[in-house]
């Protein structure tokens, strides 16, 4: 973990005034005799992107601060923001959101409250060597232009690649006193490209996104990148739809950490355990999959895209193991449901930005890694499907399914892999019966599977879900052949 | 008038918008609300035939400036579009007659915690568990402003409910994932829709798991309506002729689908997420026949992919309020679909079940369609197996193909039809009217 622990430096005017007022915001909400809790979430936003296709290119620079109130009254929550940095106005916001939360309290049966902690005073910046905000465009261009050299091929019909740049900073400041600034920096680069032969078209893509400076984008080798993607979307025009039904899957490790992520991680998120949406309730310290199975979520690795440090409640968050050889052990916890289930808090308390709701979200979710090798894993197959990367996954953690489209990916018969497949879409009825038909997971690991990860309806933040491949006994597939 | 000295500083557009939302969160109790409301504006430059665009929420003299400098320094770093690009030119120059502060965010918040106490009372007297439930009420107001003088005003109320709920019981079961969309504060309304979604959460009990075959399909309009956004609403789209990854290119006037199948982009339909007057580059909408019968019709333009085919724009400039519609003044602007609204059919799906043996797919866990390709693949999560005249929940299949199929071989549209949003924001956002569709000998790989 790249950690920078301090005093709370005030380096600019705006990042000085922000500090002043969630600090002051949070103060005046602590006169309130009706305030069981309140927090202040100041955030300042700046972004850049540079995208291209082969018929456009463009530019888009974003910036915009804001700060979030949410006050704890009679056992109800009540949100409120404000885009305008004005002390006066951030009080009416406190009185509002304390309105607000003592209209539905009235409704609420069952009181939320949080756990009195100690004040924690922090600061985490994460450390970078170049601000990608601060590259000149000329050089991302260029990048760009470079990569879509990379993939001319009479097959390759378009392009679109773009580079982000990204900076937050954030303040925290509460009712207990705690006051925590946080710094995060976050590059982007992806790439897809579009084939086509005689009239059939297909296409692939893949994205790199870390917490981390433009050196993420210089240390990657952007050829090999760029020369990957195209390369298979033209393979992917040899791919032939596949007879479906239960078969045997190794996952790639950019499919089997969105399984892990979807089938289990949402499930372990404790709102939806006390809620009784999850059919992880009343599991703990059960088996839930095989002894392979050891599941973590750490929002502190470093450089990782789900990495937090601190949560939006101001808790740090650590590796936590949730799983342990099969056993279910914790889930992951927002203040509330900690205080509700008597547990400490895990800092997952995650937030989408200032004005949004705090819930339970996962950071870095893994399964961690075996000893087999991926060639054993496809040997041990007599019928059944390797598949290469996901496109999109629905978790339902009440009915235990799931849903899993993927791109890419051999035919396996006999140990041996054979035709190049392209969409496919897995599911199973129970996933703890997945979880037990895990038999084999390869001595590699890889950190490149992110995601932005939505919760219900909305509330999206980003998430890392690094994995080994997976080998699955079993599941439902879908290879389109009908 | 803030932009007024930008706008005659050279060749540029400021889009600004300003959002309120109250959002109250549920499960089987009320867990929070949420009343936010933020305000930016993004400025599009147009310089030496490149745009730049760049976005803030600081109203500040200084800050405008320098969003405009900013704009103005990423625009090097666009590709020349053509020579006769020009900002929005036509219709009534001026109509924007307010600033943005006459709405109602206590009336926002009344409304959506009135929506949350029918829904949980509902939920109530019907004996069903709400798993997730957001209902917001959102006003939005945006203007375009540009430098030939365009100046107009749109403004929009919108209501969305996103609810999972579930039968109260311990056998296993599927949840059911709804959608609410309206422009109108109508309780009444909402209230009728919410019961009759609870009513049919309860029939997804004990779900029996699908034997892989062959069914006739009945395929409710949330379900169908996304194949049709991410593949029509694509390939109809201006950007993707430029892309040359258009299905519809070089197809005018040819059949290429079903006869059953008409679809028009409207966005003067009533009361649905995209309509307005204009669209967010200041042009005047209208209707777009894109499918007529089967046969291909015509693509939808913004003012950029209008001038690579010396076309009129058609109203189709979109802004994506995507992970939060708040921020919507920070999307870029593109050329996307409004309201596709598909053509009815002549029976009633009451008709269409009557005799029906099949599949009825009241849910399904991510229909989404891909839109290079045309290819699908999703999990029924509600299924009604009818058979003689019984209806037995099933669940556990799957149902891939390609959409450029399945719009072959649509047997029946029903007479109801359903808004669906896309992705389930609403504001402004591209939308589906659809009936409900049917299908016959429709391959499902089952769990069984």
């Amino acid at each position: 973990m790249e950690s920078n622990t301090a005093n709370i430096p005030n380096t600019t005017d705006l990042s000085a005034q922000i500090h002043d007022l969630v600090q002051k915001t949070a103060q005046y909400a602590q006169t309130g005799p009706q305030i069981t809790y309140c927090d202040v979430r100041g955030v300042i936003g700046e972004s850049n992107t540079l995208s291209m296709s082969d018929s456009e290119g463009k530019t888009d620079s974003t910036n915009g601060i804001g700060i979030g109130i949410r006050v704890l009254a009679d056992g109800a929550w009540g949100y409120t923001s404000s885009t305008q940095l004005d002390a006066a106005k951030l009080k009416g916001k406190v009185d509002q959101a304390l309105k607000i939360a003592l209209g539905l309290s009235h409704a609420k049966k069952d009181k939320a409250t949080v756990r009195e902690l100690d004040p924690v005073i922090r600061s985490h910046k994460t450390k970078y060597k170049i601000n990608p905000l601060e590259v000149d465009m000329k050089e991302k261009h260029e990048i760009l232009t470079h990569m879509f050299d990379c993939c001319e091929h009479e097959e390759i019909i378009h392009n679109q690649a773009r580079i982000s740049a990204g900076q937050t900073s954030k303040w925290f400041a509460n009712t207990e006193g705690s006051l925590i600034e946080t710094q995060a920096t976050k590059t982007i680069i992806s790439l897809s490209a579009v084939s086509h032969r005689d009239g059939k078209t297909s296409m692939n893509y893949d994205v790199k996104a870390g917490i981390a400076g433009f050196e993420f984008i210089k240390n990657l080798d952007i050829e090999k990148f760029a020369k990957g993607i195209y390369t298979k979307a033209v393979d992917f025009l040899d791919a032939k739809p596949f007879k479906g039904g239960a078969m045997d899957v190794v996952l790639s490790p950019s499919v089997g950490g969105t399984l892990v992520h979807e089938v289990f991680g949402h499930a372990a998120e404790a709102d939806w355990v006390t809620n009784g949406r999850s059919l992880l309730k009343d599991k703990l310290n059960t088996p839930i999959g095989s002894e392979m199975v050891t599941i973590c979520d750490d929002g502190s690795m470093s450089n990782s895209w789900g990495s937090i440090y601190f949560d939006d409640e101001g808790i740090q968050n650590k590796n936590q193991v949730l799983v342990e050889n099969g056993m279910l052990k914790g889930y992951m916890h927002s203040r509330e449901t900690a205080c509700k289930m008597g547990v400490p808090e895990t800092g997952n308390g995650r937030a989408q930005d200032y004005n949004h709701r705090v819930i339970p979200r996962m950071t870095n979710t893994y399964l961690k890694k075996g000893d087999f090798e991926v060639d054993e894993m496809i040997e041990g197959i007599k019928n059944g499907i390797i598949v290469d990367k996901y496109t999109c996954a629905l978790e339902d953690p009440a009915g235990g399914s799931f849903e899993l489209k993927t791109l890419g990916g051999y035919v396996i018969k006999n140990g041996k892999t054979e035709t190049p497949i392209a969409r496919t879409t897995l599911s199973s009825p129970s996933f703890i019966d997945t979880f037990n038909n895990i038999d084999a997971l390869s001595k590699n690991m890889s950190k490149d599977n992110i995601g932005m990860c939505g919760k219900g309806h909305e509330d999206w933040v980003p998430v890392g879900n690094p994995s080994p491949f997976i080998r699955i006994r079993n599941l439902i597939v879908n290879g389109g052949d009908s | 008038m803030m932009f007024e000295e930008i706008l005659k500083s050279g060749n540029c557009e400021v889009y600004s918008s300003n959002v309120r939302v109250a959002d109250a969160n549920l499960d089987n109790d009320v867990n929070a609300l949420r009343s936010t409301n933020e305000s930016g504006y993004s400025i599009r430059v147009l310089e030496n035939l490149k745009i730049g665009n760049a976005s803030s929420n600081d109203f500040s003299v200084q800050s405008i400036r320098n969003t405009l400098e900013t704009a103005k320094k990423l625009s090097g770093f666009g590709k020349e579009i053509p020579k006769n690009f020009s900002f929005c030119d036509t219709g009534k120059k001026s109509d924007a007659k307010q600033n943005f502060d006459n709405l109602l965010s206590t009336q926002l918040d009344e409304c959506c915690s009135k929506l949350a106490e029918i829904t949980l009372q509902k939920a109530s007297d019907q004996n069903v568990k709400i798993t997730n439930c957001s209902i917001k009420t959102i006003q939005v107001d945006f203007r375009v402003q540009n430098s030939l003088g365009i100046d107009k005003q749109e403004k929009g109320t919108f209501v969305v409910a996103a609810i999972d709920s579930k039968a109260n019981t311990n056998k296993p079961l599927a949840e059911l994932s709804s959608t609410f969309s309206s422009r109108i504060l109508d309780e009444k309304e909402y209230e009728k829709w919410v019961s009759e979604r609870f009513e049919l959460t309860k029939l997804f009990v004990e779900p029996k798991k699908i034997e892989s075959g062959k069914y006739p399909l009945l395929i409710e309009p949330g379900v169908f309506s996304p194949l049709i956004a991410d593949t029509v609403g694509y390939w109809a789209s201006g950007k993707s002729r430029v892309d040359k990854i258009s299905f519809f290119e070089g197809k005018k006037n040819q059949q290429v689908f079903s006869e059953k199948l008409s679809i028009t982009d409207d966005a003067l339909f009533e009361n649905a997420p995209s309509t307005s007057s204009i669209d967010m580059e200041g042009n005047p909408t209208r209707q777009t026949e894109i499918i007529k019968n089967g046969t291909f019709n015509s693509f939808f333009y913004d003012q950029l992919y209008a001038s690579y085919f010396d076309e009129q724009a058609t109203g189709n400039a979109k802004k994506q309020s995507g992970m939060g519609g708040e921020k919507i003044y920070s999307s870029s602007t593109f050329c996307g679909s409004n309201n596709l609204v598909v053509e009815r059919g002549s029976h009633s799906i009451e008709e269409l079940k009557q005799d029906f043996e099949g599949i009825i797919i009241e849910g399904a866990g991510l229909p989404m369609a891909d839109s290079e390709t045309g290819e699908f693949g999703f999990e029924i999560r509600n299924g009604l197996l009818s058979k003689n005249k019984e209806l037995t929940p099933v669940r556990y299949g799957i149902f891939a193909g390609n959409v450029k199929a399945i719009l072959n071989q649509i047997s029946a549209f029903s007479k109801e039809r359903d808004t669906v949003p896309d992705e389930r924001t609403a504001e402004f956002n591209s939308s589906c009217v659809c009936p409900w569709a049917k299908l016959e000998n429709q391959t499902i790989v089952g769990g069984k």
